[in-house]
């Protein structure tokens, strides 16, 4: 194997390049997605002053719910820096390279899309709030289900990531091996952006017209899931690629 | 910090602890026996509530039986609300104790034990459970051959066959995987914002958002998803539709 002297260097290092694309890309989508419900919560101040602890408390929740993709994405990157890794051979350090970068892709990319979509969830709850406080409830149901499957995406994304980083990396299974592993994290990666920043709307629509009209609430929610469903099927394609790429070539 | 995913291997065919390279059939980890005696922790202590507040009914209820009352009546007012009113009824049991069961496996981390949602079996065995119970309501409603009818021939006949069935299946690692995730997402930021501190005071707030808050709305989004997605399968009749919209 060529640079073999180099074994432990170089599976090092991707591990923190890994790491590093992980969570660097990770946090873009949180970062993107939190700054909404912060913009509604001080428009809704300025429009109903008297329900400002309300509205604040709402957009807290909305915020910790939205950061949810990036946690995942801290979780891969933890596990990137401190899960001892299997033994480094002179067989199969460039399998164990490829992989690090890969997961670390796949988590990465996958993390920005829901990052943004669950944040237009939280931005239209707290708009929806605090146009209608009577209606917290209600809103914080639908804002639940839909940013949780707006989520979806940073969940594939997770999956495909420990998938590729819980392999067997026992031997030395070819070049093309190595490609197929940074190629299912890029894939399930990329595909996850469009899908997460997609089933916000939906899921943001279907917060602010519960808010305006509370007793239709779960007919919102069924086509809500409906949208987003459709709307995430190009995800679950992504999703299969990868699958097909980690264990069939 | 080393000892994250650090796995331990017992063997029971010949009882003792043994290393990764003799594993059989019969090895079971260390992360399994845990999650076995917190999930007995929660069936017991889930057990011995109902018993203790449920032996006797009142009609002017104490405090404990008004919460166990309140809990019961607004996950049936859900199952009502979604999937009418004979059949929201049926399902009431089933949707309720799944989110009390999966609230106290969030909780029961705070306390020292590990949290048995943290490891991926449990979610997966209760998201295939969900799936399962789904696709039987479906079943029922547009009959055996109508479920897979529509999955063949919508929206695009025969080509989109695999794509559906792909998409149906994409449900059980979604709902269960976010679970496992959230949760698992949590512990590991304990872990290491404890060994970053020393273990000072930090931690007590950090179990208090993971642990209570993320752990209430998890526990919260996966009923409500697995209901979401029985109710899919079902068709309200015209008197429930109606009675959803003037409510």
């Amino acid at each position: 194997m060529i640079y073999a002297e180099y074994a432990t260097e170089i599976v090092t290092g991707a591990k923190f390049l890994g790491a590093g694309l992980a969570m660097g890309f990770g946090a873009m989508g949180a970062g993107l997605g939190t700054f909404r419900s912060a913009t509604a919560a001080v428009v809704g101040m300025s429009r109903q002053p008297s329900q400002d602890g309300l509205i604040l408390r709402t957009m807290l929740i909305t915020q910790a719910v939205t950061e949810s993709a990036s946690i995942f994405a801290l979780v891969v990157a933890v596990l990137l820096l401190f899960v001892p890794l299997p033994a480094i051979t002179e067989q199969n350090f460039w399998f164990l390279a490829s992989a690090m970068i890969g997961t670390g892709l796949s988590m990465g990319l996958g993390a920005i899309g829901s990052g943004i979509g669950m944040g237009m969830c939280g931005q239209k709850a707290v708009e929806g709030v605090s146009r209608n406080p009577s209606s917290l409830g209600d809103v914080q149901f639908v804002h639940l289900l839909g940013s949780a499957v707006a989520g979806n995406p940073a969940v594939f994304a997770l999956v495909v990531a420990l998938l590729i980083f819980f392999q067997d990396f026992s031997s030395w299974p070819g070049l093309a091996k190595c490609m197929a592993v940074v190629g299912a994290g890029a894939c399930t990666g990329f595909g996850a952006i469009g899908p997460g920043i997609g089933c916000g709307f939906p899921g943001a629509e279907a917060c602010l017209a519960t808010a305006k009209k509370p007793q239709l609430r779960m007919t919102m929610v069924r086509t809500m899931l409906i949208a987003q469903a459709v709307s995430q099927s190009t995800c679950v394609y992504c999703l299969v690629i990868s699958l097909l790429l980690l264990f069939t070539v | 910090m080393g000892d994250i995913g650090k796995i331990e291997l017992y063997d029971l065919g010949t009882g003792a602890w043994i290393e990764a390279s003799q594993r059989t059939w019969l090895t079971i980890t260390s992360k399994d026996l845990n999650t076995l005696l917190s999930t007995f922790v929660v069936m017991i202590l889930l057990l011995m509530v109902g018993w203790l507040i449920g032996r006797n009914p009142r009609l002017i209820p104490s405090y404990p039986q008004l919460f166990l009352e309140f809990i019961i009546g607004f996950v049936d007012d859900l199952c009502k609300e979604s999937l009418g009113k004979e059949l929201g009824r049926t399902f009431t049991s089933f949707i309720g104790t799944l989110f009390v069961f999966l609230l106290l496996c969030n909780y029961i981390g705070v306390v020292g034990f590990e949290e048995p949602t943290l490891d991926i079996n449990l979610p997966l065995g209760l998201g295939i459970l969900g799936f399962g119970i789904a696709v039987y309501q479906a079943m029922r409603f547009k009959g055996f051959f109508g479920y897979f009818w529509e999955l063949l021939m919508e929206p695009i006949p025969i080509i989109m066959f695999p794509l559906n069935v792909i998409g149906e299946l994409s449900k059980i690692v979604s709902i269960s995987f976010r679970l496992f995730g959230n949760i698992m997402g949590g512990a590991v930021i304990i872990q290491v914002v404890s060994w970053l501190v020393g273990y000072i005071v930090l931690p007590i707030g950090l179990y208090g958002f993971f642990g209570i808050f993320v752990g209430t709305i998890q526990a919260f989004v996966f009923t409500m998803l697995t209901l979401a997605y029985i109710a899919q399968g079902v068709e309200l009749g015209e008197e429930d539709e109606e009675e959803g919209q003037l409510t």
